[in-house]
């Protein structure tokens, strides 16, 4: 897992990251094992005639990351907006809001500690900016959540 | 801004196109939605805008009205900023 989010790779290890610490703190309701069986991803499903995606499924991935300010005049340090779209894909409403809350939840209560909490790799200033319902249609149709996160990185 | 949301949908921005029927274009109005002082809404009514915005699990999604917003959110900030200093 990501230690610590890089100056030079702060793209890649803030997604890895909180793709791990969900997969690790996460409870997969249909407890997946095996390779290629993961529960949670940082991609969007795609759909494949050899292999069908199996719901719920959570996926982890930025959301237009910003730069609103620099650190002064005379640094090249600068303050990064990390934006995440963590979206559930369950397969009904009960699925759907329970994984959600169980999502922001552990988020809220991993801000800090002495472990892997996300104040120690270098995200900070945990904020949940929106959670918007994108069901389909049809009792068979998947039930999304997609949340936006936002946390605050010290680049530089 | 409105007229942002629609350039891109329109395809003109960095996201694909949506337009078909024009349907979901058109349904974007041409003035925000002013519901309170200092508040303006930009949104479709469209049952299907949700699942073009976000994606389904057949498309991908279009992000048309979240990257226009990111896109110009820096220039919406300069803007109520003059304002505000021209009151």
């Amino acid at each position: 897992m990501v230690s610590e989010i890089g100056n030079s790779t702060w793209l890649s290890d803030s997604i890895l990251f909180t793709r791990d610490v969900l997969r690790s703190n996460i409870t997969d309701p249909l407890a997946r094992t095996g390779s290629g069986t993961q529960f949670i991803y940082t991609s969007y499903p795609v759909p494949q005639s050899n292999k069908p995606i199996i719901y719920p499924i959570i996926t982890v991935r930025d959301s237009n990351p910003t730069m609103p300010r620099r650190l002064g005049m005379q640094t090249e340090k600068v303050v990064l907006d990390l934006n995440f779209e963590i979206r559930v894909w369950a397969r009904n409403e009960k699925e759907k809001d329970s994984l959600s809350q169980e999502v922001f939840n552990f988020l809220r209560t991993n801000q800090f500690g002495t472990g892997s909490e996300t104040a120690n790799v270098g995200m900070h200033d945990f904020t949940m900016t929106s959670m918007v319902n994108v069901d389909e249609p049809g009792e068979q149709g998947i039930k999304s959540k997609v949340m936006e996160y936002k946390y605050l990185n010290i680049n530089g | 801004m409105v007229s942002e949301v629609v350039e891109s949908i329109a395809g003109h921005r960095a996201e694909p196109t949506s337009v078909d029927t024009s349907r979901f274009k058109n349904s974007v109005p041409i003035d925000s939605d002013m519901t309170k002082p200092m508040v303006s809404i930009i949104k479709s009514d469209i049952p299907y805008a949700k699942h073009l915005e976000f994606g389904t699990t057949r498309i991908s999604p279009r992000r048309h009205f979240r990257n226009s917003r990111d896109r110009n959110r820096v220039r919406v900030q300069e803007i109520v900023q003059k304002n505000i200093k021209g009151l």
